[in-house]
């Protein structure tokens, strides 16, 4: 899919070299890709911490009014959505995720180019969308997690609100394509010897976030859209008075919010396991349980959301299990800290700024560990609900484990990046003025939380005896807020004036420090062998470390040889540039800006300019639809077609998806008040159309079949059977949707309506993209080269359609027959 | 296995069980209750919140009830943003049960120094039960953002 179909002669350049602007805005190369992401996620950093300083200002005092409360609520709402969708999340999966995990694992790029330019261009979008308030009428100043039902158009009218339902489902979208990315990169692109356990421990932390945003996105799209119908369709997914609860946003937002940390704090463990025994100048200690124990944590976080709805009175079941889980979490948390202090364990240290800043993460995380074991507790965690005590905690997760961590990586991957060294000095100074502002800022917020200081106040009582430890917080902030700053002065004086890096510049272990600094366009000359974990150490010092001992003594590693860097004899295939990744998000910003504005000429110019961008993207190539990884541009470790594993990647991503609407049906059916309810359902003709999607599940078995054989005669036909029940289906859904808007239920009727129309519309539009997918693939097969050799094509065209089938099956039982069952 | 090994396991596993009895001891020794189950405020098409709750019991008339000798029902609504009642006179010992809900958006319900500390959700009922020894005036709070002025819905509580 990515591969170029005329061979591009590469010049032995750097990837940051060449192209110009417009190189740039097509660049599917994921070290650029990794660069614009970071340029956009320190801009973000900047403005999340300017926002942050402004808070605190506003908070030196009882009674201040530096700004406005309207402003304040804004600031705090954007501080935190910015920093973590913007800023942190950018930073750790967008920078280092991209840019290294290809290196780490010997590749030359991501398994799709083009769809990890797609997620940066949507994610700017996104950012841009939650932005645009400032010109129409103020930012959202709901918080960062929105409650319900503030968020809904009577509480919180004009566009603010709408601007940031719409910029997270773009935002989260983007993230979901870049993880699905970075999975399928992993499970199929992995050099010769390179085994999962031989992986470097970012790589595994890399694959299981993956996993996470993949599964946790879901539900959070799903209560957002709930939210975006409210504000715009009149539904009552979070109204009371239609016999809503406002609690089911709590629990779809924390159902993504709690593995939401671990998809920041796994990335940042990964970080610090790469930092510690590059500076310790040891292996990882104890790597099989450094990866299990990553493994634990994300299956534990899904069972852990309820700890932030202790004070909604979920009942004394649901509160023990949560704690429960909430206590156990801690297990593999530990043995990730106590792992990284046995690496540091008779290690031979070298103290540079980015080992400073792994120490510190292990040192602040754990304090935020220890607090946040606190909240496992139910009855302490209830006492500190939306206390500062809370916002103390968070901090010290956030800002002591991952935007540490996001330093350490900083410094020690900068040079690999830039091809510059930073300065050693004004990071050390950074260090210690971080140490002093993070503490000094949030540890006294512990003693405030404690004392009846609640969050998210815009000012306070004089008489309350929480002034001064305010002030020492506002002050420190300050500080902290000077630390970065040295850090951007840092930043740009190593791009103007900064010793050259060489390519391995700390002594490194695993394989991107092999490479050039900056890397080649292609990465690797030569696809690497991987012969044990640290790859490249192993190179270097041999199995036993007995190689090259005197230039280990003497401090100066041995660096690549001339030959390892020379550029290839032959040209290599590297996936070439386009312009509709761009274009295509430019639909999304302009399609979502007509949704907020109401102006549906302009969504449908955003519709059909993304809808355009998409099909082009997809028929760039003469190369569309063949098994075209090139072996020497993508070494394929599993066997399996990148593109299969990416389409069960995104369907697994789907059925939790799915899952939240069934849910949502589920809760909101026994609610129903007013209006028609169930018994509306006609049985009969939803079985018809049942049974006609079902023998399209068989077609399409057929159709797959006679292209294997190499049959398009009867693929056609196959193929075409397919198609003709999927649009019987539709048509008897379309039948069966006006019948029901003629019986008096529609979306804004009653809960029946709006969750039964919601789930079985969103069921139905799958439908109607498989049919189109189909449609498409059928018009191709009178191309020429339509013949066996594609029968991928078909199979993952099919192994969508069986799993909306198969969604169809479990919906037509929950939603038609178990009620026709109760109703008996 | 090491003996260090095996020193580390049961001291890990001591930590455990005592993070259990502390958390058993906090809720049957001390007492300290999770907000219930909620009882639901029956909602009807098409009708405010803020009218449904003028009719319905105990809402249709907020403030201290006693119902027996020392023993107290304090039924407050939360709405935007400020409590009704907002300034809640008690004897001292007076062990209370507070029944409160929200008439709008989300609310918190706190009352600093003490374990009251309830979700308010617009439609349900929260209660917390507590007992008032010591005299003083304490601050009743919200706690969950609930919008432009959230910072000055507070009221307090007198115990005499």
């Amino acid at each position: 899919m990515a591969a170029h179909p005329k061979p591009l002669h590469v010049e032995p350049a750097n990837y940051l070299q060449g192209g110009g602007v417009i190189g740039w805005l097509t660049t599917v190369d994921h070290k650029r890709i990794a660069v614009l992401y970071g340029v956009s996620a320190l801009l973000f950093l900047g403005l999340g911490g300017l926002e942050a300083m402004a808070i605190r200002i506003q908070l030196w005092a009882p009674g201040e009014h530096f700004i406005s409360a309207r402003a304040y609520n804004e600031l705090f709402t954007m501080h935190g959505t910015s920093m973590l969708f913007l800023a942190v999340m950018p930073l750790l999966l967008g920078t280092f995720a991209n840019f290294m995990l290809p290196l780490q694992i010997g590749a030359r790029d991501v398994a799709f180019p083009r769809i990890n330019a797609l997620s940066f261009w949507v994610s700017l979008m996104g950012a841009i969308l939650l932005h645009l308030g400032w010109f129409f009428g103020g930012l959202p100043d709901a918080g960062w997690f929105g409650y319900a039902n503030l968020t809904e158009r009577m509480y919180s009218p004009g566009l603010p609100l709408d601007f940031w339902t719409l910029g997270l489902i773009v935002a989260g979208a983007s993230t979901i394509l870049a993880t699905l990315n970075f999975l399928v990169t992993l499970i199929t692109m992995r050099a010769p010897g390179m085994s999962y356990m031989r992986m470097p421990m970012f790589c595994w932390a890399i694959m299981i976030t993956s996993i996470l945003v993949l599964l946790a996105f879901p539900p959070l799209t799903v209560g957002l859209i709930f939210l975006l119908m409210d504000r715009f369709f009149g539904t009552h997914f979070y109204i009371v008075s239609a016999g809503a609860t406002p609690i089911l946003w709590q629990h779809l937002f924390w159902l993504f919010g709690h593995p939401e940390v671990y998809i920041i704090a796994l990335p940042a463990f990964g970080v610090i396991s790469e930092v510690v025994p590059t500076f310790s100048r040891k292996p990882l200690f104890g790597y099989p349980m450094m990866a299990y124990s990553i493994c634990l944590i994300a299956f534990l976080s899904y069972g852990v959301w309820g700890h932030h709805m202790f004070a909604t009175g979920m009942g004394p079941v649901a509160d023990a299990a949560f704690a429960v889980t909430s206590m156990l979490i801690a297990i593999p948390t530990g043995i990730k800290i106590f792992s990284w202090i046995a690496t540091v364990w008779g290690g031979s240290l070298r103290m540079t700024t980015s080992f400073y800043f792994a120490l510190g993460m292990i040192l602040e995380f754990t304090f935020g560990g220890l607090s946040g074991i606190m909240h496992a507790s139910a009855p302490i965690d209830l006492q500190q609900t939306d206390s500062y005590f809370v916002v103390a905690h968070f901090h010290y997760v956030l800002f002591g484990g991952a935007v540490f961590a996001i330093l350490a990586g900083i410094f020690y991957w900068w040079p690999k990046v830039t091809g510059k060294m930073l300065s050693e000095r004004l990071g050390k100074l950074q260090f210690w003025l971080t140490i002093i502002g993070f503490n000094g800022t949030f540890f006294p917020m512990h003693f405030l939380g404690m004392w009846g200081m609640p969050r998210r106040i815009y000012t306070y009582g004089a008489g309350l005896g929480w002034t001064h430890l305010n002030q020492l917080e506002t002050v420190c902030a300050m500080i902290l807020g000077l630390a970065f700053l040295v850090m951007y002065i840092n930043m740009v004086w190593s791009i103007a004036n900064g010793e050259k890096a060489p390519p391995d510049p700390w002594d490194g272990r695993s394989l991107e420090w092999s490479v050039a600094s900056p890397p080649p366009v292609y990465n690797f000359a030569r696809i690497p062998e991987v012969r044990g974990r640290d790859a490249w150490w192993i190179v270097k010092y041999g199995r036993t470390g007995s190689r090259g001992l005197a230039a280990y003594m003497s401090g100066k590693p041995p660096q690549p040889s001339a030959a390892d860097l020379a550029p290839p004899a032959e040209p290599i295939h590297m996936p070439a540039p386009s312009i509709f990744p761009l274009i295509l998000s430019i639909g999304v910003l302009v399609a979502s800006l007509g949704v907020i504005i109401g102006e549906w000429r302009i969504v449908i110019l955003g519709a059909v300019t993304l809808v355009v961008a998409a099909i082009a993207m997809g028929f760039e190539y003469p190369t569309f639809g063949q098994e075209s990884h090139d072996p020497m541009a993508a070494p394929s470790s599993g066997g399996t077609d990148v593109r299969k594993v990416g389409i069960w990647s995104f369907i697994g991503s789907e059925c939790l998806f799915f899952a939240s609407l069934i849910a949502t049906y589920i809760i909101y059916k026994g609610r129903n008040i007013g209006g028609p309810g169930a018994e509306i359902l006609e049985i009969p003709l939803t079985s018809f159309s049942t049974f006609a999607l079902l023998m399209s599940s068989l077609a399409m078995v057929l159709a797959l079949a006679a292209i294997q054989r190499n049959d398009r005669t009867w693929m056609r036909v196959w193929l075409g059977t397919t198609i003709g029940l999927g649009l019987v289906f539709l048509g008897v859904e379309a039948y069966e949707f006006t019948h029901f808007y003629h019986e008096g239920l529609s979306l804004q009727t009653d809960l029946f309506g709006q969750s039964f129309f919601t789930l079985v519309g969103f069921h139905g539009a799958h439908v109607s993209i498989g049919v189109l997918w189909l449609a498409t693939l059928w018009f191709a097969s009178f191309g020429e080269k339509f013949d066996g050799s594609r029968s991928l094509s078909v199979e993952l065209a099919g192994l969508y359609w069986h799993f909306v089938d198969i969604v169809w099956v479990i919906i037509f039982t929950l939603v038609y027959l178990m009620q026709q069952v109760k109703g008996a | 296995m090491e003996a260090y090994e095996k020193s580390f396991l049961v001291a890990s596993g001591a930590v455990l069980v005592a993070f259990l009895l502390a958390l058993a001891y906090s809720v049957f020794a001390m007492g300290i209750s999770m907000p219930g189950r909620m009882e639901m405020i029956a909602c009807t098409a098409d009708q405010k919140l803020r009218k449904v709750l003028r009719v319905t019991p105990p809402f249709d008339n907020p403030g201290v009830h006693e119902t027996a000798p020392g023993k107290f029902d304090v039924v407050v609504i939360g709405q935007t943003w400020s409590f009704a009642p907002d300034n809640i006179e008690l004897p001292v010992g007076a062990e209370v049960t507070f029944r409160a809900t929200s008439s709008d958006v989300i609310h918190g319900f706190m009352i600093v120094g003490t374990n009251v500390n309830m979700m308010l959700v617009p439609g349900e009922v929260s209660s917390e039960t507590y007992k008032f020894s010591r005299p003083g005036e304490y601050l009743l709070l919200c706690h969950e953002y609930c919008g432009r002025l959230h910072h000055t819905m507070s009221g307090k509580v007198v115990v005499k």
